[in-house]
């Protein structure tokens, strides 16, 4: 077994402070793994965290490690990879702290799509400040500010996060270890924003409440709440456990079109009178003319007008010129369709 | 090459001259300008770095780790904006990261009267943050200045390793003069800090050791980090004790007033002996005290209820008299009738 | 570190979880006086180790080396 992962632990620190059985420790334990197993090390790897007990996850690394106030820590990442692209930069935290005070910049910093991997330990639950109920506490839940059970319903990370391509949004649980490693290491090697939500126990706060009595019956529960899905998914489902994950959805940019119209001299079109053009409104299968600035324009193909008289404050058969000056569209429109005579 | 330049677009000149290459902001009225410039400046040098964020907080966290990766950076906003940012400047100041933060001041509490000048937060940039900590502001009163105050608070924020706060008002942001900024002469000082990659620091926000190990039961470790601090700024502050002074010969009454006032009330200049300090935090004790002793009356004009006013009267240790000009009016001729009134009330 | 019969454990690092305890398929890791014991029967399958969030539970290599 290979336990080289140890260089990137401050072992002088140890044991860390979290409670025993706590998930967190297995966290820090199997990023450090994949980041050793990648041959990262702390000359080109950053850890950034925020507060909480999983915030203190970066202190235990040897790495260049930051520690941010509560909830910017995705802000701080992504900053410190657009100064410094040559840096790996992961992210420690947790669920409070990166979707419930953090969640506006979780929201925007997944937009930006920065190359930055996010692991997040879920307990459902605030567990520093003595057990909370938070944003993805299950409903029902009861907590010590939610003694009834908790009366909404939690974020769906997965939704939220799996809206707009690019993206990486892996579910896994501490206890499902060879799962857990592997969406660790594809969100590693992953190129953009990826999300490992880690659902993770909080035995001492959450735990004992719920009436487990030690980390490994919260396991338990675990592998009876989620189930393993293989293969690439575009969404994970409540209770599935898997990688979904979608590259950049090309964006074709809308080709110019170039069209050259012949200018057609005034002279040559046919003249029309205010009267003769009002004939022209669409009735009786006439074609539908408006004037524009002195030119008599056929638009009896638009899909607007639709054999109508009217298109919505246009009236067929009349001098649009003022009309058109005051719209919120331009006159581009109206050019789009062939000029058939001039205004006398 | 003259031209006609805004405060705004001097504070962002100042910043590039300075060596900042990564500007955090949001919009706001009236530094909006600045963070257009960076959007511009950045797409014509891809060397600087602009990120327009979610909201202030971002803007600032973004400004503080910026700095901790190695690149000199910047923020700009105003008030309320700031109000959001004291989260990250007290961060700063733990985590040592050097960078500058421009507050324009438009009136307030909250969105106040957008936007009217004011000078209502300096009690903002001393103790908007959580705990103590020693923050140097400046405060310019023309464009030129603006240019020049902005790279010198970077300057001081090298030197104090934390962010330093350079202030203007609604007022000087839009003002618009004609100057020479290739010209105007700059000192630069360079990266104090070495960035992130170096490997096994860790940069929190918790008081730690100098090993950068958390600390969280010890008065003795948070108190050597505090002096430690305060001494850094001090030191850093010395070097830039900056006012100006306009004695009138045979004036008994002395006026203090900085930034848009201190334009407004120079024409006062032949009645009155004018101060205008320039760093306006820390205070500048020694040089009020030398100033203030030979007047009988002294009055601070300001756009705040008395905010600088009671910083003289602790540096002095003296009663002064206030004109406070709020809700954006600072009309000279008001300003005069209140000094007037002041200076009877004192020989009735 | 403490050797035992085929791991070791590490007193000062362990929190008494008892993870290493309840997930150990043939049982041969027990608590008793505040320490971790073992018995006869380890089939080396490294869930102790794999599993302690604390890093204090190691499985000795096949010469006992580690």
């Amino acid at each position: 077994m290979d336990r080289s992962y140890k260089d990137l632990l401050k072992l002088r620190r140890f044991p860390h402070t979290w409670c025993p059985g706590c998930g967190i420790g297995a966290v820090l334990k199997n990023v450090a793994m994949a980041v050793k197993e990648l041959g990262w090390s702390d000359k080109n790897t950053v850890a950034v965290s925020g507060i909480g007990c999983s915030g203190r996850m970066s202190g235990y690394m040897n790495l260049d490690a930051v520690h941010t106030p509560h909830g910017r820590v995705l802000t701080s990442a992504e900053t410190i990879k657009t100064i410094r692209p040559d840096l790996n930069v992961i992210v420690l935290s947790g669920d409070g702290d990166l979707t419930s005070i953090g969640g506006n910049h979780l929201l925007h910093t997944s937009r930006r799509n920065p190359d930055i991997t996010v692991f997040c330990n879920d307990n459902e639950i605030y567990g520093l400040t003595g057990g909370q109920a938070g944003p993805t506490t299950p409903r029902g839940t009861k907590t010590i500010t939610s003694p009834r059970g908790e009366p909404y319903s939690p974020l769906r990370l997965g939704h939220l996060l799996t809206q707009q391509a690019p993206y990486f949004y892996a579910r896994t649980t501490v206890y499902h270890l060879n799962h857990f490693k592997k969406c660790i290491h594809e969100a590693l090697v992953w190129k953009g924003f990826s999300f490992v939500d880690i659902v993770s126990d909080c035995i001492e706060l959450n735990g004992r409440r719920l009436g487990f009595k030690t980390a490994h019956q919260m396991f338990k529960w675990f592998d009876e709440r989620f189930h393993i899905v293989e293969g690439e998914r575009d969404h994970l489902g409540e209770n599935e456990l898997g990688i979904a994950r979608a590259v950049e959805e090309e964006v074709v940019p809308p080709a110019e079109k170039v069209e050259e119209k012949p200018e057609i001299p005034m002279a040559s079109l046919k003249p029309f009178t205010l009267e003769e053009l009002h004939r022209f409104d669409g009735t009786g299968g006439k074609p539908i003319y408006i004037a524009y600035k002195g030119k008599v324009y056929d638009l009896s193909s638009s899909p607007l007008f639709q054999g109508e008289k009217r298109m919505r404050c246009h009236i067929a058969g009349k001098d649009l010129t003022k009309d058109i000056d005051v719209a919120p569209h331009g006159e581009d429109l109206v050019f789009k369709f062939p000029a058939v005579g001039r205004l006398v | 090459m003259k031209r006609l330049v805004s405060g705004n677009e001097a504070i962002f000149q100042g910043a590039v001259r300075a060596g900042a290459s990564y500007f955090a902001g949001y919009p706001i009225s009236p530094t909006s300008e600045i963070l257009q410039q960076a959007a511009l400046y950045s797409e014509e040098n891809p060397e600087f770095r602009f990120l327009q964020a979610e909201d202030e907080i971002a803007a600032a966290i973004a400004t503080i780790s910026a700095s901790l990766a190695g690149a000199k950076s910047f923020s700009a906003t105003s008030g309320p904006g700031f109000s959001l940012m004291q989260e990250a400047l007290g961060w700063g100041h733990v985590v040592e990261a050097p960078c500058v933060f421009v507050n324009s001041m438009r009136v307030g509490p909250s969105t106040g009267m957008p936007t009217q000048p004011a000078q209502s937060d300096l009690l903002q940039i001393k103790a908007g943050s959580a705990g103590d900590y020693y923050p140097i502001a400046f405060y310019p009163n023309s464009v030129r200045e603006c240019f020049q105050l902005t790279a010198i608070a970077f300057n001081a924020a090298e030197e104090s390793l934390s962010p330093t706060i350079l202030l203007a008002d609604a007022f000087l942001s839009h003002l618009y003069e004609i100057v020479d900024l290739e010209d105007t002469a700059t000192e630069v000082v360079p990266r104090s800090k070495e960035s992130l990659g170096r490997g096994q620091r860790l940069f929190t926000g918790t008081v730690h050791d100098k090993m950068g190990n958390v600390k969280t039961n010890d008065p003795e470790i948070y108190r050597r980090w505090l002096w430690e601090l305060k001494d850094r700024h001090d030191r850093a502050a010395e070097k830039y004790p900056l006012f100006e002074y306009l004695p009138r010969k045979g004036s008994e009454t002395l006026l203090i007033a900085f930034g848009i006032t201190s334009r407004v009330i120079s024409s006062l200049k032949d009645r009155f002996s004018i101060f205008r300090p320039i760093r306006i935090y820390p205070v500048l004790e020694k040089e009020l005290n030398e100033v203030t002793r030979s007047y009988r009356h002294i009055i601070v004009v300001e756009g705040s209820d008395g905010q600088y006013a009671s910083w003289v009267e602790c540096a002095i240790c003296r009663k002064v008299m206030r004109v406070p000009c709020l809700g954006g009016g600072f009309k000279l001729r008001w300003i005069q009738s209140q000094i007037e009134e002041c200076l009877r009330g004192t020989t009735k | 570190m403490k050797p035992r019969l085929h791991v070791l454990w590490n007193e000062t690092y362990c929190k008494r979880c008892l993870l290493c305890v309840e997930v150990c398929p043939v049982q041969v890791l027990s608590l008793e006086r505040n320490e971790i014991t073992e018995k006869e029967g380890c089939i080396r399958c490294y869930q102790c180790e794999r599993y302690c969030p604390d890093i204090a539970i190691e499985v000795m290599d096949e010469k006992g080396k580690e």
